[in-house]
């Protein structure tokens, strides 16, 4: 009996389920109203001055476990610049709906919600585009669905992907397998790991005349694709790379990995990876079994960029960072939207945004709002004007990186290559030097 | 306390599943031979990165012990596998580490600091044993007479309450703490002399405590009847509810007090902490003996001791590959010596 | 004629037995015909809120953890063997799609077995879906036998910590992606662009896709349906014959099961192979249908932990209850609670969304503390799971004898007959 009176509320329960989406469906009229943080924020002039038509953008990123801190600062910092240009984009009024990536089982990104998400910007009949995602294994599932989308492929530009094979050759069949319909659909704002990589491994070698290094990447896409591409140009410069290994994110710590390290001798160590998987243990680590960062100097990719957290730390004075681009600390020196747009985040919520991500987010979604601008309005329209004639160029004066953001139309990668050399000091990280790459 | 093992009249029928006893006494001998071998040949290729990374073992070991110790406790008591304990462990990094840094004001480990973390301990300790009587008197008691992996699952949806209190209060990635954890004195490679004196310092009283307790103390002689039969000393005139949240005062009080170490030898925590070290102190408790007080502080310096000299000994596989050394030697251990390396073969009721 | 007496009661019985099948069939056929016909041609507003709170991915998701959860119902609920690294079958027959039906290494050499046509000069391995499935069965079950063999002395908590141990290591084989130099998983980066399903005979009917690329969910639904009525059938046939006795027997007494003849060592590996052979085919399932790839970055403690709730929230031993498990904690890890954030937003005016996100934690915590607290024994508890928390535990009393042994029991009984 008890079970047959728990199925009818079981039951019941997923009838009112149902019956609130209609509800929600007749009430809201329509679909952009998810997005319901942007359509109420405090701009003011969404929808009611709107001549052209809405259009939705998603943004799809792992909105819990350890990267919720700075989706949710990239989601705040897209709404903040929507509010500042009125939702505007040409004749277009644009709605933002968040899509989470990320479920509370996995702890972080998902795979299976990753596909049901492509599917779901699909569904979604009113989205023409969608800025995202965060890890690049969701994005190798995501650019697939998107690229078969029935009503043209539909354009997605990520702030933060960084694996070279979403869109060169790289591993087998890439970057094709990706795109079975033979258009492109993707485009990123941030460069791939080979130049990043490449650029550190010759500034360790002219400026930091380093002879040996020892990597250690995080074991993760973006960490193994920087510590590849680094170990290459490395080897071509004539530097000695002792060892590649991967450092575990959730080991207690890491004094005896680099007593092994010790052993070694190098002059410098490479790191590469996400600072957010125990990055700040790992410096600590480094300092006080290696020395600090003058005996042995350490070098880290723009996965280390941008976090309070590491800036702070005085192990990690004296480091070096590489970041494409320049990152938020320096940004907000330089007059421009990007330090403007960081001082109203600073106002609204009283400290700096997450990591420098939340910034490039807002990039990924000025390549959007140009393609919309240029578009006549439907997916396969806007997916064109990115990855179709003359590509997309926000100019240096607009562009929130402080560098003009190209996009080319063959790829959809950035062209701007060069690579800009920071230094930890004072809890800052403060520019260096500029690197440049073929 | 209770440990699950086989009954003389089981052995019989087991027989036919191991490969003879002779046999397995072999096998059992080559590993325990080739652990000695790989010991040994690290120790001849670099003395020195061999006994920093003993050393170093022994540190992070110490720290895993306690918290085994914790879990070890409350499975001996009502034989749950305390899932939210690591998260227990996580919690009581976030209250000490507040109390240390932003109450205290303090930033480091002089003489004031070992005041203000000895205080942050207590601290912690306090709330985290509240925490677990606070679960115990909500959910598990209730749930005694419950399907056993009811309470298994109730553990998971704790571990999921905690983990939440953690991201909240700690944010989502991993926080680093202004505090300096370097105490000065004598170090090598990186091993520091005195963290290692702190945690033993903490460690082993806490160890001799908990074994006073349970063997010399008629709580303790209270905690082992009803472990053995819960009715049998309700029958005796023991307050059985008493004694079980008495037992995860105590669980809850030990995993405080780690959390604060923790603070203390790493400055850095974060709201998963609890995942993976609530593993490996499941892991030593059940390779010591699950149940056994001086088994769960061996099993945690086992793994410590195994990790470190994986990670950082002239040959080992990296730190790739720890969990998965770690665990090989537990697997085959258990095959070999199903009860853990202290448990007692105990007769099983019928 | 025993038998006869009593023909309403086995009639009664036999209907009993197949209402349940027939409303699962019901329900999916439902849900293809809606989600196939019917809501295309719905209004968009109503379509688009169907899609935000029912998508039929989410159905296809919860197909594949419904067979997990019977898989390791067969392990747990059945046989009482605590299994805590349920996730290496589900990798293991991953990996065996993306070894099979994909292209993960660098090899120039092409082979195909059956595949769909269009795939006919792409280059790599590519095996019809089919025999995939079985294939990973297969390799699934033989690894379960080896990761239960050493389980074999061990009980209870033990028991657990090993199998634990063995989904630790395979995951991090997976994540390692390589042994030894030879590239197995491709790490982090996993295997990308699994062949889509083909439908082969089926194909020739008007309107059914020749292969289910990434809309075709309606399709696939069928598919995963058709994968999780086999599971079913499988678990409920075993259930309730020699062996699913004998698993009964061993779950509930081990010792007493042994004694009445029951051969342990044969009963807990079947066991082993048979929930290893259900994840193996929720694997490819998952790999080929869903997601289209399989990378590591899934095959973490926490997937283990989430099947074992799903089979203790849905009533372990129960199959039904394991389904509804599955089905209900599927759709609200996936898409129920942030669906019910922004909902919450926009009934309200205030900008929360984003917190519910992030207490997600919180949320599932506190609905299995309380589901566990009023109804421990799952949502549709299985009765003889029910006749046993009714019934008082064994007394001191009743146990006495526990020391004889089996030696004296045999003494005692050759007395016996010698008297006699």
């Amino acid at each position: 009996m008890r079970a047959r009176s728990l199925l009818t509320v079981a039951l019941a329960v997923s009838l009112a389920a149902t019956s609130a989406a209609a509800c929600k469906s007749s009430g809201g009229g329509n679909a952009g109203t998810t997005g319901g943080a942007t359509s109420a924020a405090p701009g003011g002039n969404t929808n009611a001055n709107a001549g052209g038509k809405t259009v939705i953008v998603g943004t799809d990123l792992p909105l819990q476990g350890s990267s919720a801190d700075t989706s949710a600062d990239t989601n705040k910092m897209i709404n903040l610049y929507l509010d500042s240009i009125g939702h505007k984009a040409g004749n277009y009024t644009v709605q933002l709906k968040t899509y989470d990536d990320s479920t509370a089982a996995a702890g972080q990104w998902d795979d299976a919600q990753c596909a049901q998400n492509a599917k779901a910007h699909v569904a979604n009949t009113e989205e023409v585009a969608v800025m995202g995602t965060f890890n690049s294994g969701c994005a190798a599932i995501e650019i697939p669905v998107l690229n078969q989308d029935p009503s043209g492929p539909m354009l997605m530009v990520s702030h933060a992907n960084t694996y070279v094979g979403l869109t060169k050759p790289w591993d087998t069949g890439e970057p094709e397998k990706y795109y079975p319909t033979g258009k492109r659909n993707y485009a990123r704002v941030v460069t791939t790991d080979n130049y990043q990589g490449s650029a550190a491994a010759n500034f360790a070698s002219q400026d930091l005349h380093a002879k040996s290094v020892y990597i250690l990447n995080d074991n993760q896409v973006y960490g193994i694709g920087v510590a590849k591409a680094f170990q290459q140009q490395a080897e071509k410069n004539g530097i000695k790379v002792l060892g590649n290994d991967a450092w575990d994110a959730q080991a207690s710590n890491y004094t005896a990995l680099f007593q092994k390290i010790k052993a070694k001798n190098p002059d410098m160590v490479y790191i590469a990876g996400i600072y957010d998987n125990n990055g700040g243990q790992l410096i600590k680590d480094k300092v006080s079994v290696l020395g600090d960062n003058k005996t042995v100097p350490m070098m880290v990719p723009d996965g280390f960029t941008g976090y309070p957290d590491e800036d702070k730390l005085p192990q990690a004075q004296g480091e070096y960072l590489t970041f494409a681009g320049l990152s938020s600390e320096v940004l907000a020196k330089v007059k421009g939207p990007g330090a403007t747009l960081l001082q109203q985040f600073q106002q609204k919520y009283g400290r700096a945004p997450s990591g420098s991500y939340p910034l490039y987010g807002v990039a990924a979604m000025q390549v959007i709002l140009a393609a919309i601008a240029k578009s006549d309005g439907t997916r396969a329209s806007v997916t064109d004007q990115v990855l179709g004639g003359s590509g997309i160029t926000i100019p240096q004066d607009q562009s929130v990186t402080g560098k003009a953001i190209v996009i080319s139309p063959q790829t959809g990668d950035t062209t701007a290559k060069d690579i800009t050399v920071e230094i930890m000091k004072n809890n800052q990280e403060a520019f260096f030097k500029s690197e440049s790459v073929q | 306390m209770v440990a699950v093992a086989s009954s003389p009249s089981l052995t019989k029928l087991r027989r036919k599943v191991r490969l003879g006893d002779t046999a397995g006494r072999i096998v059992g001998w080559l590993i325990v031979a080739g652990i000695v071998f790989w010991i040994g040949a690290n120790i001849v290729k670099s003395p020195s990165q061999f006994f920093a990374a003993f050393l170093t073992g022994i540190n992070n070991g110490a720290l895993y012990a306690l918290i085994a110790l914790g879990y070890t406790m409350v499975y001996g008591i009502i034989e749950l596998i305390n899932f939210a304990h690591g998260d227990l462990f996580m919690l009581g990094t976030v209250i000490s580490a507040n109390v240390f840094v932003n109450w205290l004001g303090l930033g480091s480990l002089g003489a004031s600091g070992l005041a203000g973390l000895l205080l942050s301990m207590v601290i912690a300790m306090i709330a985290c044993a509240a925490i677990n009587v606070g679960t115990e008197v909500i959910a598990y008691r209730r749930l005694r007479n419950a399907p056993k992996l009811a309470p298994l699952i109730t553990a998971v949806g704790f571990s999921f309450i905690f983990q939440d209190i953690g991201i909240n209060a700690n944010g989502s990635a991993p926080k680093n703490w202004p505090i300096k954890t370097n105490l000065g004195g004598p170090s090598w490679n990186g091993f520091q002399l005195y963290q290692l004196i702190l945690v033993l310092a903490v460690t082993v009283p806490l160890l001799l405590l908990m074994t006073f307790i349970v063997t010399r103390t008629n709580q303790g002689k209270a905690m082992r009847a009803v472990a053995s039969d819960q009715d049998g000393a309700r029958l005796m005139g023991i307050n059985v509810n008493r004694t079980i949240s008495f037992v995860f005062a105590l669980g809850g009080a030990l995993a405080g007090s780690a959390g604060a170490l923790w603070i203390a030898t790493h400055a850095s925590n974060s709201y998963n902490l609890g995942l993976r070290l609530g593993l490996i102190a499941f892991t030593a408790a059940v390779l010591g003996g699950i149940g056994n007080l001086v088994g769960a502080v061996l099993g945690g310096l086992l793994i410590g001791v195994i990790e470190a000299v994986n990670n950082g000994a002239a040959y080992g596989l990296g730190q790739a590959w720890s969990q998965t050394v770690i665990f090989a030697i537990l697997i085959t251990l258990m095959v070999f010596k199903p009860e853990g390396l202290l448990g007692s073969r105990t007769t099983e009721k019928v | 004629m025993a038998t006869t007496t009593r023909p309403s009661t086995i009639r009664q019985q036999g209907m009993s037995r197949f209402i349940w099948p027939i409303s699962m069939l019901l329900v999916v056929v439902l849900l293809f015909l809606f989600y196939n016909n019917i809501e295309p041609n719905l209004q968009t507003n109503v379509a688009n809120g169907i899609n935000d709170w029912l998508p039929v991915a989410t159905f296809n998701e919860s197909m594949v953890w419904i067979i997990m959860a019977l898989g390791l119902n067969v392990v747990v609920g059945y046989a009482g063997l605590l299994d805590l690294g349920y996730v290496a079958f589900w990798a293991i027959g991953g990996y065996t799609a993306g070894w099979l039906m994909a292209q993960p290494w660098a090899n120039n050499w092409t082979f195909h077995l059956l595949s769909p046509t269009y795939l006919s000069k792409a280059p790599g391995i590519h095996v019809t879906f089919w025999l995939v499935l079985i294939v990973a069965g297969v390799v699934c079950a033989i690894a379960g036998i080896i990761i239960g063999a050493p389980t074999l002395r061990l009980r209870g908590d033990y028991l657990a910590l090993v199998t634990l141990g063995f989904g630790e290591m395979i995951g991090q084989v997976a994540r390692n992606g390589s042994i030894a130099g030879v590239n197995i998983t491709n790490g982090d980066t996993g295997i990308s662009s699994i062949d889509p399903i083909g439908t082969g005979f089926f194909g020739n009917f008007q309107g059914v896709p020749k292969v289910l690329t990434a809309f075709d969910d309606t399709y696939k639904l069928i598919v995963l349906a058709v994968l999780v009525a086999i599971c079913m059938f499988v678990s409920l046939r075993i259930r309730d014959g020699r062996l699913g006795r004998a698993w009964l027997a061993i779950r509930e007494d081990e010792l007493a099961a042994s004694m009445m003849g029951v051969n342990l060592v044969k009963t807990k590996l079947s066991a082993y192979a048979v929930g290893a052979f259900f994840g193996g085919l929720g694997g490819v399932g998952f790999a080929s249908a869903v997601t289209g790839n399989v990378a590591s970055s899934r095959f973490l403690f926490s997937v283990s932990i989430t099947v074992l709730l799903m089979v203790v929230l849905g009533g372990m031993g129960n199959v039904w209850g394991v389904t509804i498990g599955a089905v209900i904690l599927s759709w609200i890890n996936s898409t129920g609670l942030s669906q019910f954030g922004v909902q919450f937003d926009e009934w309200t005016g205030l900008h929360v969304a984003d917190k519910f996100q992030q207490n997600q934690f919180l949320l599932f915590g506190v609905v299995l503390v309380l589901m566990m607290l009023f109804r421990p024994g799952g949502l549709v508890p299985e009765k003889r799971t029910q006749k046993l928390m009714r019934e008082a535990p064994r007394t001191e009393a009743e146990s006495l004898g526990a020391d004889i042994t089996e030696a004296e029991v045999e003494d005692e009984f050759a007395h016996g007959e010698a008297a006699r």
